[in-house]
C-alpha cells in the first residue's frame, strides 16, 4: 500500500479516537446542548487559540491561496497582509464583550445572543435564515475541496480503482465517479465525528489539525528551501521567468499505428509539432482508435522551458493563442505588484484592490460566525489575552512560509498554470519523493485536508445548533435533554448529508462561491453584533434593518457582477470587496433607522452597560 | 447612572485595536504604492531572499504587528472576571 496512505490514514484514525472522547464525555454532562454545542464555556488556552485559528483557514488557505501564489508570484504576500493584524482585531474587537454578554443572557448561539439582547423573536430569526442559507453555500465549497485532496492521494490505489469502477454502475451520467466516491469517504469522515462528539470534538480535532498544519508547513519549507537551493536562488530563478501563454491545442499521435488509443494526460509536458516549445494541457483527453488526432483541448505554452521529461506519444498542435492581458514577456513580473494576470489587463492586485484585501481579511474574519461562537466559548480573560498572542505566531508562520514555499515551488515544478490547485498535493508529492521520505506526502497532504475538515465540522455543527437551539427550543421550550440530545445528532446528521447530495453535482465556480458566502456572512452580522455589544441606543428595528440591508446589497453585487461577466462573480464597485459596501450598509441602516425608531426599554439595556 | 467597568475597559480595548489597524494599513499599503509597483525587468532588488519591497514593507511591519500584539495582550487588555466563571472552575 501507499505509504503516503498509510500516514494518511492513522491520522483519520487519531481524529475519530479524539472523537469519541469527547463525545462520552458531552454525554456525561447535565447540561447536553450548552456542552454539545459551546464545550461548556471552559475552552483553555490551546483549545480556544487553535480551534480559532485553524476554523479561519479553510481549505482556501492551502488549495486556493497557494494556487494564487503559483500563477501571479511574491504580490501574494501583500494580498495576504492583512493577517497581521487579525489576531488582534478578530479575536480583540469583540471577544471580551461577546462572551460577556452572552454569558449574562445564557446564549449558546450567535443569533439568540442578538435576540436576547433585543427580547426579539424576530431578530433571532432573521439572523438564523441569514446564517443557514450563506453557510450551506460555505460547505458546499469545502466538501467538494476535500474530495480533490483525497483523489490525489488514493489516484493510483487498486482498491480505489475498484470502488470507482463499482460506483459507476449507480452513477447518474454527467457525474463524475472518482468525484462521487471521494465525497462520500470524506463526508462518511467528517459527518461521522462531528455527529457524535459536537464541539469538544471539533475543538479538540481543531487542536490536533492545528498542530498538522503547523508541522506541514514547516517540515514544506524545510525541504523547499534546501531542494531549490535557498530563498535567494529561487527569488532569482523566478526573476527570469515569464509567463506562459494561455492556448487551444489538438494532439497528433507521433507513431504510425493508428490503431492504439493514445492518453493525453493532463499536468504532463508534450512538445510541439514545429519542435520550438512545450505545452501542458488543462484537462486529459485522447487520441481514439482510427484517429489521428486529439478533440481539441485548452493548455499553456512555455516557450522557454526545457522540462526533464516530457511525452513522446504525441505533438501538440497550437489551434490558437492568448498572450497574459497583463506581464507578458516581462521578466521581474512575479517579483513585484501588480503581478500578472491573463485576463485583466491592469494586473492581479491594483493598489484599491490590496486596501480592500487588508479591510476583509481582519474583519471579513471578526463577522464569521464560526468564529465569533468561539468567542463565545473561552472560559476567562486570561485565556483570551493569550490565546491573541498564540494566533499571531501561528498565523505569522503560516501564512509567510506559504508564500515563500509556493514562490519556491514554482521553480521546482513549472508548467502547473493549467492545474494551480493542484499545486499544493503535487508539491508536497515532489518534495517527500525527493527527500526518499514518500511517507512525508500523507502528513504533508493531511496539512490541507486538516484545514478543510476543521471548517466543514464547525460550519455543519453551526448550522445545527440554529436549528436546534433557535428554532425547535423557542416551539418547544421545555424539551427534555434526552429529547435535545437525539434531535442535536438527527440535525447535525441530517445537514451533512444535504450537503453532500447538494455537492453530488459541484458549481463550476468553487473559489467564488466560497467568497459569496463567507463574504456575506461577514458583511451582514458584523455590524449588527458590534453595534450590539457597543452602542446601548440601538434598537431591534436597526438591527434587522441592518441585517437585511447587507443581505440586499451582498445579492445585488453579486446579481450585476453575473449579468456582467457571466460568472459567478460579484461587482466590485469602486475596485472594492463588496463586504465593504455590506458593511457600510449596514451600519448606516442601524444608526438611522435605530435614531428614527423611539429609544430602547431601559431594562433592555441596563443589564449589558450600565453598572 | 454610571456604565459598568466592564463597558468601559471593553471601549478603551476597542480604541487601541482600531488605532493599531489604521498604523498597520497604513504603514504597508503607503510603501507597497511607492515601492511594490516598480518595474523590476532589468535588476532584480532582494533582500534577504525575498524581493525589497516584500521584506521592508510586509515582513517588517508583520513582525512590529506581533509584538504590538504582544503588548496590547499584556499590558492593554484587562484581566475582568465573567459570571459563571467561579461556578466553573468548581
Amino acid at each position: 500500500m501507499n505509504p503516503a496512505l498509510i500516514s494518511f490514514g492513522i491520522y483519520v484514525l487519531i481524529v475519530f479516537a479524539l472523537a469519541w472522547i469527547a463525545g462520552n464525555s458531552s454525554s456525561k454532562s447535565k447540561s447536553f446542548v450548552s456542552e454539545y454545542f459551546l464545550g461548556g464555556r471552559a475552552l483553555g488556552l490551546w483549545a480556544f487559540a487553535l480551534t480559532f485559528a485553524t476554523t479561519n483557514a479553510s481549505g482556501g488557505s492551502f488549495i486556493g491561496f497557494p494556487a494564487k501564489i503559483y500563477t501571479h508570484g511574491w504580490v501574494l504576500a501583500l494580498w495576504i497582509a492583512g493577517y497581521m493584524t487579525v489576531p488582534f482585531i478578530a479575536i480583540g474587537l469583540l471577544g471580551k464583550r461577546l462572551n460577556y454578554v452572552a454569558r449574562k443572557v445564557n446564549a449558546i448561539t450567535l443569533p439568540e445572543v442578538l435576540g436576547k439582547r433585543f427580547k426579539s423573536d424576530s431578530v433571532t430569526l432573521v439572523a438564523t435564515s441569514i446564517i443557514v442559507l450563506f453557510m450551506f453555500f460555505y460547505l458546499m465549497a469545502q466538501f467538494k475541496a476535500g474530495g480533490m485532496i483525497l483523489s490525489t492521494l488514493l489516484a493510483d490505489e487498486p482498491l480505489f480503482m475498484q470502488g470507482i469502477e463499482f460506483i459507476s454502475r449507480f452513477t447518474p451520467s454527467g457525474m463524475d465517479p472518482e468525484y462521487l466516491l471521494t465525497l462520500i469517504i470524506f463526508s462518511l469522515v467528517v459527518i461521522g465525528y462531528v455527529v457524535y462528539g459536537g464541539f469538544k470534538a471539533v475543538v479538540w480535532t481543531d487542536m490536533m489539525q492545528g498542530i498538522i498544519m503547523f508541522l506541514g508547513v514547516a517540515i514544506m519549507l524545510i525541504l523547499v528551501l534546501s531542494q531549490v537551493g535557498g530563498l535567494e536562488r529561487a527569488t532569482r530563478e523566478l526573476h527570469k521567468m515569464v509567463p506562459p501563454k494561455a492556448c487551444v491545442v489538438a494532439f497528433e499521435r507521433t507513431s504510425d499505428n493508428s490503431q492504439e488509443k493514445i492518453l493525453i494526460k493532463k499536468g504532463t509536458w508534450y512538445r510541439t509539432s514545429d519542435n520550438d516549445a512545450f505545452v501542458v494541457p488543462s484537462k486529459s483527453t485522447f487520441i481514439t482508435e482510427g484517429t489521428n488526432e486529439s478533440s481539441s483541448v485548452k493548455a499553456y505554452l512555455y516557450d522557454d522551458s526545457n522540462p526533464e521529461t516530457f511525452s513522446k506519444t504525441s505533438m501538440a498542435q497550437i489551434k490558437s493563442e492568448e498572450e497574459y492581458a497583463y506581464g507578458n514577456n516581462k521578466k521581474g513580473v512575479y517579483l513585484s505588484a501588480p503581478g500578472p494576470d491573463l485576463k485583466k489587463g491592469t494586473g492581479f492586485l491594483a493598489i484599491v484592490t490590496a486596501l480592500s484585501f487588508f479591510i476583509f481579511w481582519p474583519f471579513g474574519g471578526t463577522g464569521q460566525p464560526a468564529n465569533m461562537v468561539r468567542l463565545m466559548a473561552f472560559k476567562n480573560t486570561q485565556t483570551l489575552r493569550r490565546s491573541i498572542i498564540t494566533v499571531a505566531f501561528f498565523y505569522s508562520f503560516i501564512y509567510f512560509c506559504l508564500v515563500i514555499i509556493f514562490c519556491c515551488g514554482k521553480v521546482l515544478m513549472p508548467g502547473m498554470e493549467g492545474n494551480p490547485d493542484r499545486v499544493m498535493p503535487e508539491l508536497a508529492a515532489l518534495l517527500s519523493k525527493n527527500a526518499g521520505m514518500p511517507w512525508l506526502a500523507g502528513l504533508l497532504v493531511a496539512a490541507p485536508f486538516a484545514a478543510i475538515m476543521s471548517s466543514v465540522d464547525s460550519f455543519i455543527l453551526m448550522l445545527s445548533s440554529s436549528l436546534v437551539r433557535d428554532v425547535y427550543q423557542r416551539i418547544n421550550p421545555n424539551a427534555s435533554q434526552k429529547k435535545l440530545k437525539s434531535l442535536s445528532y438527527l440535525i447535525t446528521l441530517s445537514v451533512g448529508i444535504l450537503a453532500v447530495f447538494a455537492m453530488m453535482n459541484p458549481p463550476q465556480y468553487l473559489q467564488d462561491l466560497i467568497i459569496f458566502a463567507s463574504g456575506g456572512l461577514a458583511g451582514c452580522l458584523l455590524m449588527p453584533i458590534a453595534l450590539c455589544l457597543y452602542w446601548p441606543r440601538m434598537t431591534p428595528k436597526g438591527a434587522i434593518a441592518g441585517m437585511l440591508g447587507a443581505l440586499i446589497i451582498h445579492l445585488a453585487l453579486t446579481v450585476i457582477g453575473f449579468k456582467m461577466t457571466g460568472n459567478f462573480e460579484p461587482y466590485d464597485l469602486l475596485d472594492l470587496n463588496p463586504f465593504i459596501w455590506d458593511v457600510i450598509g449596514s451600519a448606516f441602516l442601524i444608526i438611522s433607522v435605530s435614531l428614527l425608531d423611539k429609544n430602547p426599554h431601559q431594562e433592555n439595556t441596563e443589564q449589558f452597560f450600565i453598572e | 447612572m454610571t456604565q459598568s467597568k466592564h463597558f468601559k475597559q471593553s471601549k478603551r480595548e476597542l480604541v487601541f485595536f482600531l488605532s493599531g489597524w489604521i498604523f498597520f494599513a497604513a504603514w504597508v499599503l503607503i510603501y507597497a504604492y511607492f515601492n511594490a509597483y516598480k518595474d523590476q525587468e532589468k535588476e532584480a532588488s532582494i533582500t534577504l531572499g525575498m524581493p525589497s519591497w516584500v521584506f521592508w514593507g510586509i515582513a517588517i511591519p508583520w513582525i512590529c504587528a506581533t509584538a504590538f500584539t504582544i503588548y496590547i495582550s499584556l499590558f492593554v487588555i484587562k484581566d475582568q472576571p465573567f459570571i459563571n466563571e467561579k461556578e466553573q472552575k468548581k
